[in-house]
C-alpha cells in the first residue's frame, strides 16, 4: 500500500508541477514583463515619497525659522522700546523750572541721534499741551504735532499704569506713528512732568530691526484690527509662504509683528520637481508600455514570418517543379526536394555548391546567363528557357526554366529563383503522340481509300455495264446472222472505247493508292485538279452536289509530293459536300478555284453549306475534334500537316452562305 | 417499249444496242427530269406496255425519287419499274422493290439476263393494261346501274332471298325478279356467284 501511496504522491505533485510550468509558459510573457514594471511603479513611488518628505522637512524648517526670526524681532523693538523709555526717564528732566535748558536740549539731541526711529520729544504742560519740542537731527518741524485726544489717552493710560503708556497707532503727516507719553519727575518735587515721544512706526522697523533678519524677510506691523499700519520691504514683498505673526506687547497698547519671508517659495519648486518626477515616471511606463507592444508585436511579427516560412518550405517540398535559389554568384541557397530528385545530389550536397558547375555545360550556361541578363533588362520575354541540365550521372535531360530575380527585403537583387520542369517525360509523351499521329495519317489515309476505292468500283460498273451490253447485243445479232457491218463496227469501236474508260479509272485508283515515298517533284495545278477531278465528281454525284471548277490560266507550278497534295484536295472537298447533307439539292454547290496569290497559288474549296459554328470554329484544327458521327477528327489536322510541310498556310472563311477552306501553297521557283 | 433512265450515254447506247438485238424498241433518257416530263406529256403512249430502266444514282433527281413522283401523279401506272443499282446498294434495292418497284438489276449483269427480266416486265405491262381496261369496264356497268338496281344488288350480294330483299326496300317479290334480271343483263352475268366474283375482283383492284 505504501509504495503505491508514494508513487501516487509523487505522481501527484509532478503532475502539479508540469501544470504550474505549463502556466508559467503560458504567462511567460506577463511574467517577464512583471518585474520590470514592478520596479518602475517602486521607483516611481519612492521618488515621489522622497520629493514629498523632502518638501516637508524644508517647510517645516523654514517655518521654525521665521518663527524664530519673528521671535529675534520682536525681542530686538521690545528691548529697544524698553530701552529708550528708561533713557527719557532718566534724562527726561529738566534741569530747572520750566522748559528744558540748552543743556537738556542738548543732551536730548544726543539721544535722539541714537534713537532715529524717534521723530520728536516734546515736553507737555499742565494742560498736556506742548511746551518744548526736541525734533530727530533735520527734521522739518510743524510736522511732529500730534492730535490732542491721542496725547490725552496716551496721558489716561501713564496716569493709570504710573508709568510711560503708548496711544493707538496714528496716522501723522510723516506716516504712521505712535505716541507715548511718559511721566518724568520734576524739578519741583511732588509733581511729575509728561514727555510725549512720537514714533514713526516705519522707522522704527527700519531702525530697529537687525540687517541679518531684514535680508530675509518683508516686515508688517499691525494694529488691533489687524490693519497693517507699517511695513518694510527692504528685500521685496513678502511671498506669504512662510510667515509668522507675534504680537507685539507695547505699555499701552498691543501691534502685531508679522514676517513673510523672501526666500520662501519652496512650494513652486517642488511642484516643478514634483511634476517632473511624474512625467518621467508617466514616460518610463509609456516607454516601457511601447517596449511592450513592440516586443508584442515583434513575436507576432516572428510567429508570421515562421509560418510563412514553413509554409514556403511545405510549398518548395510538394511542389512537383523544381526549385532552385542561389546567390548572383551562382551559390545555391534552396534547392527542393522535386529538383534533388530530379538531378540525383541530395539538398546538403547542392546548397552552397556552385550550381553551373554542378548542374550545367559551360556553353550552355552561358547562353542561359546572357539569357539572364536580357531578362532583367526586360530584352527577353518571360517565357520559358529550354535548355539542357546534367544529372549527377552526368546524363543531360531537357528542361525548361523559368526564372525570377530574388529580391531582398530591401528591393535589391540578391539572386535568382529558378522554377525547373524536368522535360524528358514530356520530351517521351511528344514523340509517343508523334507516332501516335503518324499512325493516325496512314489510319486515315486508308480510310480515304478504302472510301474511294468503293467509289470507284461503281465508276467501273459504269464503262463495264456497258461493254457487256455491247458485246451481248453484238453476240445477238451474230447469231440471228442479219449483221449490218457497219452498225457492229460502231458498237464495238464505243465497247474499245469504254475498256479504255474503265482502264483510266483503274490506273488513277493506281497512281492514288501506290505507296510512295513523301517527294518533292514540280507539280501542275491544273493535273492536280484534274487528278482529283474524277474522285471529286463521284463523291459529288452520290450527293447530289453541282461541281463548279474555275482555274486561273497560267498558274505557276508547285513543289512538293503531288499525291499528298490530292490528299488534302480530296480531304477538303469530301468535307465540303457533306456539310452540305442537309442544305436544299438545289444550293449545293461545290466551287473549286485556284488563283495566283502572294507568290504562289491559293486553291479555295467552298461550299454553301451551314458554316462552321462559332464553337467549334477554334477547334476545328485540332485532332480528335469532329463533327461527324463517324469521324476520327484527323482530316483537317493532317492536311493542315502537310501543307505547312509544304511551307504553306491551311485556313478557312464563315461566309453568309456557307465556308470558304483556303490552302495557299508557294510557287517551285 | 422500254424506256431507259441513265446519265451515262454509253450505257444507254449500249443497252439499246443489245435490246435492238432481241427486236426490242427503247427510249433513252439523260436523266429523271427528262422521263418526269415525258410521262407527263406520254398520253396514248401510257396505254401501250412498256417498261422502265431506272438507273438508282444519278445527278439531279436520283431514281428512287422519280419512281415515287410518278407513283404519287399516278403516272405510267401500267410500266413496271426496274432499277439499275450498283455494287453494295441492295437494301436500297430491296426499299425499291417494297415500295412497288418490280424489279432490280445488279450493274454490271449478265446481259441477256437482264434481256429476259425486261420481257417479264413488258409481258406484266400487258396484264397491267388488260386488268386496267375490265376495271374500266366493271366501273361502266356499275355507273349505267339506276339507284335502285343497286340497292337490290348490294342486298342480293349479301346473300338474301328475294322476298327478304323485297321487305326491306318496301316492294314486292316480283318487282325485286325484275330489278335482279336487269343487274344480271348489264354485267353479262346468269348466277349471283358470277356477279359476286366479278365484283370481288374489282374490290381488290381498288
Amino acid at each position: 500500500m505504501l509504495p503505491i501511496a508514494l508513487a501516487r504522491t509523487r505522481h501527484f505533485s509532478l503532475h502539479r508541477a508540469q501544470q504550474a510550468l505549463r502556466r508559467a509558459w503560458e504567462h511567460g510573457i506577463e511574467a517577464r514583463w512583471g518585474i520590470p514594471a514592478s520596479i518602475a511603479f517602486l521607483l516611481v513611488a519612492a521618488a515621489l515619497l522622497l520629493v514629498a518628505l523632502a518638501t516637508t522637512k524644508e517647510r517645516s524648517e523654514a517655518r521654525e525659522q521665521v518663527i524664530m526670526d519673528t521671535l529675534l524681532a520682536r525681542e530686538a523693538i521690545d528691548f529697544q522700546i524698553k530701552r529708550e523709555i528708561e533713557a527719557l526717564q532718566r534724562i527726561g528732566t529738566p534741569a530747572g523750572p520750566g522748559p528744558f535748558g540748552p543743556d537738556d536740549v542738548e543732551r536730548l539731541r544726543r539721544f535722539l541721534r541714537r534713537a532715529r526711529e524717534i521723530q520728536a520729544v516734546t515736553l507737555l504742560d499742565e494742560n498736556l499741551g506742548p511746551l518744548q519740542r526736541v525734533l530727530r537731527d533735520s527734521e522739518p518741524d510743524g510736522l511732529a504735532q500730534v492730535p490732542r485726544e491721542i496725547v490725552e489717552a496716551a496721558h489716561d493710560k501713564a496716569s493709570e499704569l504710573g508709568k510711560a503708556a503708548f496711544s493707538r497707532a496714528f496716522q501723522s503727516p510723516r506716516g504712521p506713528s505712535l505716541a507715548l507719553v511718559v511721566p518724568v519727575p520734576s524739578a519741583a518735587a511732588g509733581t511729575a512732568n509728561y514727555l510725549c515721544v512720537t514714533y514713526l512706526l516705519n522707522d522704527l522697523l527700519q531702525e530697529v530691526i537687525p540687517w541679518t533678519l531684514a535680508q530675509d524677510y518683508a516686515f508688517t506691523l499691525a494694529d488691533v484690527a489687524d490693519t497693517v499700519v507699517a511695513r518694510r520691504q527692504s528685500v521685496g514683498r513678502g511671498l506669504e509662504a512662510y510667515t509668522h505673526q507675534l504680537p507685539l506687547e507695547l505699555p499701552g497698547t498691543t501691534l502685531r509683528l508679522g514676517l513673510d519671508s523672501v526666500r520662501g517659495a519652496p512650494f513652486w519648486i517642488t511642484s516643478v520637481l514634483r511634476g517632473g518626477i511624474a512625467m518621467l515616471a508617466a514616460l518610463l511606463l509609456w516607454s516601457l508600455w511601447a517596449l511592450w507592444r513592440d516586443h508584442k508585436r515583434r513575436l507576432a511579427a516572428e510567429q508570421r514570418a515562421g509560418e510563412e516560412a514553413a509554409f514556403r518550405r511545405t510549398m518548395g517540398h510538394c511542389a512537383v517543379i523544381g526549385l532552385v535559389a542561389r546567390d548572383l554568384a551562382g551559390k545555391v541557397t534552396y534547392a527542393n526536394p522535386a529538383f534533388c530528385e530530379t538531378v540525383g545530389y541530395g539538398e546538403d550536397e547542392l546548397v552552397g555548391a556552385n550550381w553551373a558547375q554542378v548542374c550545367w555545360t559551360a556553353e550552355l550556361h552561358e547562353e542561359y546567363r546572357r539569357r539572364l541578363e536580357d531578362l532583367l533588362h526586360g530584352r527577353s520575354p518571360k517565357s520559358a528557357h529550354q535548355t539542357f541540365l546534367l544529372r549527377r550521372s552526368g546524363e543531360r535531360f531537357p528542361a525548361a526554366l523559368y526564372d525570377a530575380p530574388l529580391l531582398n527585403a530591401g528591393g535589391r537583387q540578391v539572386g535568382w529563383m529558378s522554377c525547373i520542369v524536368d522535360l524528358t517525360e514530356q520530351r517521351q509523351v511528344e514523340e509517343r503522340e508523334r507516332l501516335q499521329q503518324e499512325r493516325l495519317q496512314t489510319a486515315a489515309r486508308l480510310t480515304t481509300m478504302g472510301e474511294l476505292a468503293s467509289c470507284l468500283a461503281h465508276e467501273l460498273n459504269q464503262p463495264l455495264g456497258a461493254i457487256a451490253s455491247y458485246l451481248a447485243g453484238s453476240q445477238n445479232m451474230l447469231r440471228a446472222g442479219e449483221v449490218d457491218h457497219a452498225e457492229l463496227l460502231r458498237v464495238l469501236g464505243s465497247a474499245s472505247a469504254q475498256t479504255q474508260r474503265a482502264g483510266q479509272v483503274i490506273r488513277r485508283v493506281h497512281r492514288f493508292v501506290r505507296k510512295q515515298e513523301p517527294q518533292r517533284v514540280e507539280v501542275d495545278v491544273g493535273g492536280l485538279m484534274e487528278e482529283c477531278r474524277t474522285l471529286i465528281e463521284l463523291q459529288a454525284k452520290r450527293a447530289r452536289v453541282k461541281v463548279e471548277t474555275c482555274l486561273e490560266p497560267g498558274l505557276p507550278a508547285l513543289r512538293g509530293d503531288p499525291v499528298m497534295l490530292q490528299q488534302v484536295i480530296l480531304n477538303l472537298t469530301r468535307n465540303a459536300i457533306e456539310a452540305m447533307g442537309d442544305v436544299p439539292v438545289a444550293r449545293r454547290r461545290l466551287a473549286i478555284s485556284a488563283v495566283r496569290d502572294d507568290g504562289g497559288v491559293r486553291i479555295g474549296i467552298r461550299d454553301f453549306g451551314v458554316g462552321i459554328p462559332p464553337e467549334d470554329a477554334e477547334r476545328i484544327f485540332s485532332p480528335f475534334h469532329t463533327t461527324k458521327r463517324e469521324g476520327m477528327g484527323m482530316g483537317l489536322p493532317i492536311c493542315r500537316s502537310i501543307v505547312e510541310t509544304h511551307g504553306g498556310r491551311l485556313w478557312f472563311e464563315v461566309l453568309g452562305d456557307g465556308t470558304v477552306f483556303n490552302c495557299w501553297l508557294g510557287a517551285s521557283t | 417499249m422500254i424506256y431507259i433512265v441513265d446519265d451515262d450515254d454509253a450505257l444507254r447506247d449500249a443497252l439499246a444496242w443489245l435490246l435492238k438485238s432481241r427486236g426490242i424498241g427503247c427510249l433513252g433518257f439523260e436523266s429523271a427530269e427528262r422521263f418526269l416530263q415525258f410521262a407527263r406529256l406520254a398520253g396514248p403512249a401510257a396505254q401501250q406496255p412498256g417498261c422502265v430502266l431506272l438507273d438508282i444514282r444519278m445527278p439531279g433527281m436520283s431514281g428512287e425519287e422519280l419512281f415515287s413522283r410518278l407513283g404519287g401523279e399516278r403516272l405510267c401506272g401500267a410500266w413496271p419499274v426496274i432499277f439499275l443499282t450498283g455494287h453494295g446498294m441492295v437494301p436500297m434495292a430491296v426499299e425499291a422493290l417494297k415500295g412497288g418497284a418490280f424489279d432490280f438489276v445488279e450493274k454490271p449483269s449478265s446481259d441477256n439476263t437482264l434481256v429476259s427480266r425486261l420481257e417479264a416486265a413488258l409481258a406484266e405491262s400487258a396484264r397491267r393494261i388488260e386488268q386496267l381496261a375490265s376495271a374500266a369496264a366493271l366501273k361502266a356497268r356499275l355507273a349505267s346501274l339506276t339507284p335502285r338496281e343497286r340497292e337490290v344488288m348490294e342486298l342480293m350480294l349479301l346473300g338474301l332471298y328475294n322476298k327478304v330483299i323485297g321487305d326491306r326496300l318496301g316492294i314486292s317479290m316480283r318487282t325485286v325478279e325484275v330489278f335482279r334480271a336487269k343487274v344480271f343483263e348489264k354485267f353479262g352475268v346468269k348466277t349471283a356467284v358470277e356477279l359476286a366474283s366479278l365484283l370481288a375482283m374489282r374490290r381488290q383492284e381498288a
